[in-house]
């Protein structure tokens, strides 16, 4: 026999109390953890996403839209951009690298990317099999995609219109997969790369068929086509003529420099002198945490209101239990109990529940990220690594224990207080 | 070994002062305390317990004065050497029979062996519900473990508070019959302390407050 086999028992002897206030502070404990993990887990990979992005230029619109279709690709783009722009910021001596890029199609809900071989380096993707993309219509894909779509070397697959899985639109042009990238973590995981000239042959020859169609129906040559495949641009074949080129359009320009002059100087000489938008990804996104750190702070509030309310479950109960049971605790004085090793068997029962609910509330939070993550992954196919921070756990159940603390302490003033031989002369 | 002196007690400065008879009890000796209700007989077993401290005087048990200990030597002297039986035989309603006798021999800081443990609940004939709950057992029940979880520490003094008050004649004497085994059996002072003129007969010493 030992103190914590007696509040132990205690606890026991009181089953729906102990699973109420279990189970209330658990929620708390589990709401609390759960957002703060939830909420770094989305930073961590929206940021981590960036890769080495630092500036993203694009059609006038929503900075917040371009940084997340371009960047993150989880949104639409603005528009499009004349291909000439990208060679002429690639001149400018600030810019390290500029990486065009062009998108409007997806493969089960997966986008396909049209860009250079520095789209790759932008991400630190290295090929885990296969080569790099030759020719057009030759794709690498992140490892995400061929772990879920079990695609391998050689499969080939036609391409949806837009960016939701949809066989009414599928073009006619197969992609060969030539390459599978190694997992790196970031965006590029559940992307389709290619070459530019990939996107704009699919479009091209989209376009080419309609134009054929419109030319059948209407007897004359339609001006362009669907709306939203303005978004892509139009090439010849053979993408290497510099003349040719000049008629293009890529969907945006994503931009390293060689030194943080550039990150000063060249956006606002962007957005102030030309008709093309350019965005800091680290500022969109914070301006985005900025707005959902706002759900985030009132779902963090609520948490600790159901914690305060918890603690004040186990500070009644353990208060009442020691009013009740003061003859219990009197009787022990008798058998040699001391003051301290009562307030232990209190102070013990209480903690053995703050014991309970922590562990209870670390099995909810995770348990409860993982649906909302495959939740999301089948609701946007959008797959979030969780981050555990030690140091924010550690901080949040230091606030959950002192507040627990002070329940229980409180709960013991009745205790010190007692006096035994009325308690015993009362009862008798 | 009891001795007491001069003792005296008051619960405030407004009420009376209650004072106490001397009191020396040699090794095994018994006393029977009687008095009417509110004349003190509980306050003199708990000063007697060390659950109250005097105004003035001497409560010596052994060599003791127990009211030179300090709170926590107190508290583990009255765990070691004194056992007290209550009019309603409590005990702790979250634990069985022999967890109950284990806590009590826990906290005086004395072990025995379970099997010594089912000897003594054999021999107080509650070794048939060793492993039941208190609220499941009857008022002999009860009663009979109350003696158990108060001579299983083999103190040196015994308090009884109105043991056999609210019994028939039959369970008062098997009761009384089995304190005086028990005190006889530890080599204990036994000091019970009632209203109940049933059992003065059963005492030598016998003091009227």
């Amino acid at each position: 026999m030992n103190i914590w086999k007696i509040s132990l028992k205690n606890l026991l002897h009181r089953p729906l109390y102990a699973v109420l206030a279990i189970v209330s502070l658990s929620i708390s404990i589990g709401l609390l953890l759960g957002i703060q993990q939830l909420d770094g887990s989305i930073r961590n990979q929206f940021e981590n996403g960036l890769g080495n992005v630092e500036l993203v230029v694009g059609a006038k619109g929503s900075p917040l839209q371009l940084v997340l279709s371009s960047v993150l690709h989880i949104d639409q783009p603005t528009g499009n951009i004349p291909y000439p722009e990208v060679e002429r910021l690639a001149k400018n001596p600030l810019v390290k690298a500029a990486v065009p890029i062009s998108y409007g199609d997806n493969y089960k809900g997966y986008r396909i990317v049209g860009s250079t071989p520095g789209f790759a380096t932008l991400y630190g993707a290295e090929l885990l099999e296969g080569r790099a993309v030759k020719e057009a219509m030759e794709v690498i894909i992140g490892n995400e995609v061929a772990q879920e779509l079990g695609l391998r070397l050689g499969d080939t697959f036609l391409s949806s219109h837009g960016f939701a899985e949809n066989a009414l639109e599928e073009h006619d042009q197969a992609f060969t997969v030539v390459g599978i990238y190694k997992p790196t973590y970031k965006v590029i995981d559940r992307l389709i790369c290619s070459n530019l000239k990939s996107i704009w042959d699919v479009h091209d020859h989209g376009k080419g068929n309609e134009e054929a169609r419109d030319r059948e129906e209407n007897g004359h040559h339609p001006e362009g086509h669907d709306e939203s495949h303005e978004t892509h641009a139009h090439v010849p074949e053979d993408p290497m003529h510099g003349h040719e080129l000049e008629d293009k359009e890529v969907t945006s320009i994503l931009l390293t420099f060689r030194n943080p002059m550039g990150l000063l100087t060249l956006p606002r000489t962007i957005n102030k002198d030309t008709n093309l938008q350019a965005a800091l990804p680290k500022y969109e996104l914070e301006r985005l945490f900025r707005f959902t750190g706002i759900g985030v702070k009132a779902i963090s509030w609520i948490a600790y209101i159901i914690l305060v309310i918890s603690c004040m479950t186990i500070f009644i109960g353990l208060y009442k239990m020691v009013r009740e049971r003061a003859f219990d605790l009197a009787l022990m004085r008798t058998y040699g109990a001391g003051n301290f090793q009562l307030a232990c068997i209190v102070g013990f029962e209480g903690l053995l529940m703050v014991l309970a609910s922590v562990v209870l509330g670390l099995i909810f939070s995770q348990v409860g990220l993982q649906l909302l993550l495959s939740l999301f992954k089948s609701q946007i196919q959008q797959g979030i690594a969780l981050v555990f921070s030690a140091e924010q756990t550690i901080r949040t159940l230091l606030v959950v224990f002192s507040i627990s603390v002070l329940s229980v302490l409180m709960a013991l003033l009745p205790l010190l207080r007692m006096n035994i031989s009325k308690v015993l002369s009362d009862e008798k | 070994m009891v001795e007491i002196r001069n003792l005296s007690f008051q619960y405030a400065s407004h009420t009376p002062v209650l004072r106490f008879p001397d009191i020396h009890l040699k090794e095994k000796e018994r006393l029977l305390i009687l008095g009417r209700s509110g004349v003190g007989k509980t306050t003199l077993l708990h000063l007697m317990a060390g659950l109250l401290t005097p105004k003035e005087g001497l409560v010596k048990i052994g060599d003791v004065d127990i009211n030179t200990l300090s709170d926590r030597a107190l508290d583990r002297f009255r765990g070691r050497h004194i056992g007290m039986v209550f009019q309603n035989n409590h005990a702790l309603r979250s634990l069985t029979v022999l967890e109950n006798i284990k806590a009590r021999l826990f906290f005086s800081g004395k072990s025995m062996v379970d099997k010594d443990i089912e000897t003594l609940l054999g021999q107080l004939q509650i070794g048939d519900c060793k492993n039941q709950k208190i609220n499941e057992l009857s008022v002999g029940q009860l009663q009979r473990l109350g003696i158990a979880m108060a001579f299983v520490h083999r103190p040196r003094l015994l308090l009884a508070d109105e043991p056999t008050s609210s019994l028939d004649d039959l369970n008062c004497a098997t009761v009384l019959q089995l304190l005086k085994q028990q005190a006889e059996k530890n080599k204990a002072n036994l000091v019970v302390i009632t209203h109940d003129k049933r059992i003065k007969s059963a005492f030598k010493n016998v003091i009227t407050l």
